[in-house]
């Protein structure tokens, strides 16, 4: 209660109701948490009921929203990273899910970034952690470059950092990776490797791994929303079909997710957020009760 | 260069295959740049994001898929296009054809990934410029169209490439008793499509 009189004092004094960039839903449902006031981290379900979910049991809906409200507004606008690991009792995930919303920021010069489409937004673990490697091993990806990273403000204020610069944000390893999941051998490793698959670098004991990146505007209410967990285990011939381009229209890869996920299972998710221009961070675990 | 025998000159569009087996030195030349395929294939599968690593020894394994297919595309075709030659010898004119075309393609591509580096990006020259089109993105895929029209037009430079070679070092003109060549409309195309299946299947998880 307290901090719910601290925030709605803070937004009275501004005399100006929040205001949210991005996905218009969740300019709602952050206004509604706004005036809870307590920060933590929410679950938006589809009957549209906001609940509470850090260490509680939820019922879980694949096409629920998930939403992190903090106890800051930034003075400049804020980037967050935002990544799940999913257990369940299915196949391991080979595949991350990405987001990151087609936004105006201050540092994308008045235009508006470009961001995955809804099926596109599988991309392999390998690609994934290639392209978040050491400048050693680096293989920068273009899709991940244009649609999932962003220009972001430098330690000294200027636009001229990238949440996929080192300079910028530390080691992209330590920021993106998921800390105790390595990707598996390629197919074609499996297919000719003498020795057995190996099986010390498997994708460890997730079946889902999203992640995604938030944006706050200077001035805002810490509060963002990010998607429900969706299983990301891709056959070989998803892959293929998901890599259709145009002008054939591209494989429903996301709906694919959707329809895995329904009887998908997950017992628990551990959502990891961090402040890439702040000092703001977050480690929330959700249990996913059985599903009526 | 042929005393008098009875000669025949490559057309615009036939894969000079009897200029190059003509001149037993440039043939010598030929069959050991087929090798170039292991360094070539390796340079690049390594550059591709989600592709293979730089220790994997499935390199050499994707180097022999990619033989064996054109093996197995040379006995197809020579089933298909007949020119009065045997069934073996059309086999053997189409693999000559294919690998042939296939390395100076991978040069090709190769050449674009330096060229790309050249720019500071991690891509060749061609999906650089080609990027800016409406849903151009990240490559190789086994099917799909972008992945194919930038292999086709890699394939189309080796082709030209080829043809200037020949024609500064080779026989045009070769004797009579010499295979023709498959036709380049044919050539240029099943190149890029093995190009773009091996390559988009070292990227599948």
């Amino acid at each position: 209660m307290r901090a719910q009189s601290i925030l709605l004092a803070v937004l009275t004094s501004l005399g100006s109701s929040p205001s949210f960039a991005g996905d218009p839903q969740d300019l709602s449902t952050c206004q509604s948490l706004a005036v809870k006031g307590q920060p933590g981290l929410y679950l938006r379900t589809s009957s549209g009921q906001l609940l509470n979910v850090n260490g509680s049991s939820v019922v879980y809906e694949p096409e629920a929203r998930l939403y992190y409200v903090g106890n800051k507004r930034p003075e400049r606008e804020a980037v967050w990273t935002v990544r799940t690991k999913t257990v369940a009792r299915s196949a391991k995930a080979n595949e991350a899910m990405l987001w990151r919303p087609g936004i105006v920021t201050e540092c994308s010069g008045g235009r508006t970034l470009e961001s995955f489409g809804r099926d596109d937004r599988f991309v392999s673990l390998q690609r994934y952690y290639q392209h978040h490697a050491p400048p050693s091993a680096r293989r920068r990806d273009d899709d991940l470059s244009r649609k999932f990273h962003m220009p972001m403000r430098n330690s000294d204020g200027q636009c001229t950092g990238r949440t996929d610069d080192p300079q910028t944000v530390g080691p992209l390893q330590e920021v993106y990776r998921f800390e105790d999941v390595n990707p598996g051998p390629l197919v074609v490793e499996r297919a000719s490797e003498p020795r057995p698959a190996r099986a010390d670098i498997v994708s460890s004991v997730y079946s889902g791994l999203t992640s995604e990146i938030a944006h706050v505007s200077s001035g805002e209410p810490t509060c963002f929303g990010f998607a429900a967990p969706l299983p990301t285990s891709a056959t070989v011939g998803t892959q293929i079909l998901g890599g259709i381009g145009w002008p054939f229209s591209r494989w429903e890869r996301y709906s694919q997710a959707l329809q895995d996920a329904q009887k998908w299972q997950p017992s628990k998710t551990i959502v990891i957020l961090r402040e890439l221009n702040g000092a703001g961070n977050g480690l929330f675990s959700i249990s996913w009760a059985p599903q009526q | 260069m042929t005393n008098g025998a009875a000669v025949q000159h490559a057309d615009c569009l036939e894969f000079p295959v009897g200029a190059i087996v003509a001149r037993r030195g440039f043939e010598d030349f030929a069959s050991r740049f087929v090798w170039l395929a292991i360094p070539l294939e390796y340079y690049l599968l390594t550059r591709f994001t989600g592709g293979v690593e730089i220790w994997s020894l499935p390199i050499v394994f994707i180097a022999l898929l990619t033989i064996g297919m054109a093996i197995g595309i040379s006995c197809i075709m020579a089933l298909l296009i007949r020119d009065g030659a045997s069934y073996s010898a059309r086999v053997r004119i189409w693999a000559v054809t294919l690998l042939l075309q296939w390395v100076t393609s991978l040069l090709m591509l190769a050449m674009g990934y330096v060229l790309g580096r050249g720019f500071g990006e991690d891509y060749d020259l061609l999906y650089l410029v080609m990027r800016g089109l409406p849903n151009f993105g990240s490559y190789p895929w086994v099917l799909d169209p972008r992945t194919y029209t930038i292999y086709v037009l890699y394939s189309v430079a080796a082709a030209i490439f080829i043809k200037l070679v020949v024609r500064l070092f080779g026989e045009p003109d070769f004797p009579a008793d010499l295979p023709r060549g498959p036709n380049l409309v044919f050539v240029v195309p099943l190149t890029a499509a093995i190009m773009m299946v091996v390559h988009g299947l070292t990227r599948l998880s």
